[in-house]
């Protein structure tokens, strides 16, 4: 990924955003867009560009884009409009070091943690961060990470 | 569809709102076409210039399985053919291959792109994937009903299933037919029209006042009356990381008032427990239809479709029922529609159609998605259930 595949992807995004590609007039008011992050299919090529959508702490949901910035989706975790309630704190989808620690309750303890890549389990719509693990015995594995939950690849 | 066809469908979705906003005074560039697995012409990828400068890309099919002529466009992004043919002539001969005679661009796994390369007889010498140039395997014999794998080529045209198709190939004839119909005596311009809504409307000339943009959405309220509260109708989290299924079971059921949890729904679905989970095979995707039933006490009368419409999601959701909905590889709830039409007169000649999925994942959480593009989606299955009445 360079700079310029980032600064396109971000342009394209708030190009979305202003557009209208999310409907609630309050999230378009009162939250921002942060950095894309790109999403990696496991074999390594890029699968989407998930922009996180923030207001205060909160993550209040996400635009999807594909590899060629076109619009996928745009997903929210608010219940009602206007309401932050029940939505994700924003580091455990946006801050690698708080992955990995989300990561480490899936894990023996002494488990040492890779780099995270965003990724996804099986198919995109399930979304989550992919965070390479090897055990004390020198096993190699993979722990997604979808928000606060955890689990270890089968 | 001729090239004048294509630059009045793309103008008329661009004047409709459903293409980018960021394409304002662009034109068409010269389109690339995109093939299917099994050979044939799927779509056509234009570049949305002005001067020299990209702001886009808009595809238009070119075979009527999609049963829409404009697929959708991306702002921001730059489609340059030759470069990217070229960097993919570099990574194969990385491999070893050394002559080819053609290459061409096909959806592997649509909308998933690769290059192909061909050989003096039209045979395949290999296929890289975009981008990331990994070799993208032969295909693979699966079971009857087995949704493709994540990195796997299959056919779009030949895998859609033939009352979709058929459905598909009428509905792209008439949208066609219709745009001719009440817009044909543009089609000479049409060319010369940049993507500039008031241009577009100077050339509408006289049938402009007879334009309108029609929208009809639905959410789930409490009954059929449009007074009663809505959404009625809330979102649950998949509570381990395969119950998709019984969390979008779970969503149906507790519409109509069955509260039951997540681990009792796994019971009844043999989707294990919360730590020792499994997902639901395929091969008993109709199982659903089972539980809905038994866990209502056959209260519910539950159905599975297999070709599912967007008629059909909008017919139960005016009907105020949700259903489940199953894509590969994942299972969510729908709980809305939206159509937007643009009309001529009396007559709907473009339809933007979308979906209000209560998905369930990620764990614990799940997202609303709203709308979700029918027409650029894969539907397996859908349920549907409704209450039995005397």
């Amino acid at each position: 990924m360079t700079a310029a595949d980032l600064r396109r992807a971000a342009k394209a995004a708030k190009q979305l955003f202003a557009a209208g590609a999310v409907e609630d007039p309050w999230v378009r008011s009162h939250a921002r867009l942060e950095q894309p992050i790109e999403v990696m299919a496991p074999g390594g090529s890029r699968a989407a560009w998930f922009i996180p959508v923030l207001a205060e702490q909160s993550l209040v949901g996400y635009l999807l884009l594909d590899p060629d910035l076109q619009f996928i989706k745009w997903s929210s975790f608010q219940r009602r409009p206007g309401s932050l309630e029940r939505c994700p704190k924003a580091n455990a989808w946006i801050d690698p070091e708080r992955v990995v620690a989300i990561a480490r309750q899936a894990a023996r303890a002494d488990t040492r943690f890779g780099t995270p890549t965003l990724s996804y389990d099986g198919v995109l719509d399930r979304i989550a961060w992919r965070v390479p693990a090897t055990g004390p015995d020198g096993k190699t594995s993979t722990i997604f990470v979808a928000g606060e939950f955890a689990y270890a690849a089968r | 569809m001729d090239q004048k066809m294509i630059h009045l469908q793309v103008l008329m979705h661009y004047y409709m709102g459903v293409l980018p906003a960021a394409f304002e005074g662009g034109r068409l560039g010269k389109g690339t076409s995109i093939h299917d697995v099994n050979g044939e012409e799927l779509y056509a990828r234009f570049p949305v210039v002005h001067g020299k400068e990209s702001f886009g890309w808009v595809d238009v099919a070119s075979h009527p399985v999609f049963g829409a002529p404009v697929l959708g466009g991306a702002a921001g992004a730059e489609w340059n053919p030759d470069a990217l043919i070229a960097a993919a002539g570099r990574a194969a001969r990385k491999t070893g291959l050394r002559k080819w005679s053609s290459t061409r661009f096909v959806a592997y796994s649509f909308p998933k792109l690769a290059v192909q390369f061909l050989g003096a007889e039209h045979e395949e010498l290999l296929m890289l994937e975009l981008h990331t140039w990994a070799h993208v395997p032969e295909r693979r014999q699966r079971e009857a009903d087995e949704p493709p794998g994540n990195f796997e080529r299959w056919s779009l045209i030949e895998e859609t299933p033939p009352k979709t198709r058929r459905t598909n190939e009428r509905a792209f004839k008439a949208a066609i037919e219709r745009v001719e119909k009440a817009l044909g005596r543009l089609l000479p311009k049409a060319g010369a029209i940049p993507l500039d809504r008031d241009r577009i409307v100077t050339a509408l000339g006289n049938v402009f006042p007879l334009i309108r943009i029609v929208s009809d959405s639905r959410e789930l309220h409490f009954s059929t009356r449009n007074a009663d509260h809505d959404p009625c109708f809330e979102l649950r989290g998949q509570e381990t990381n395969v119950w998709c299924v019984g969390a979008s079971v779970q969503m149906v059921l507790d519409f109509y008032r069955y509260q039951y949890t997540q681990t009792r729904i796994a019971v009844q679905l043999g989707l294990g427990t919360p730590s020792n989970p499994n997902g639901l095979p395929y091969t008993r995707d109709g199982d659903v239809v089972t539980a809905l039933q038994a866990m209502s006490s056959n209260a519910l009368t539950a159905a599975m479709n297999t070709t599912p419409t967007f008629d059909q999601y909008r017919n139960e959701i005016l009907a105020n029922r949700p259903l489940i909905s199953f894509i590969p590889g994942h299972s969510r709830a729908v709980a809305g529609y939206t159509r937007t039409r643009l009309l001529v007169g009396p007559l709907a000649i473009i339809t933007y159609r979308g979906l209000l999925v209560y998905d369930p994942w990620p764990p614990n959480a799940g997202v609303i998605t709203r709308w979700e593009n029918f027409d650029t989606s894969t539907y397996r299955r859908t349920f549907s259930a409704h209450v039995t009445t005397i």
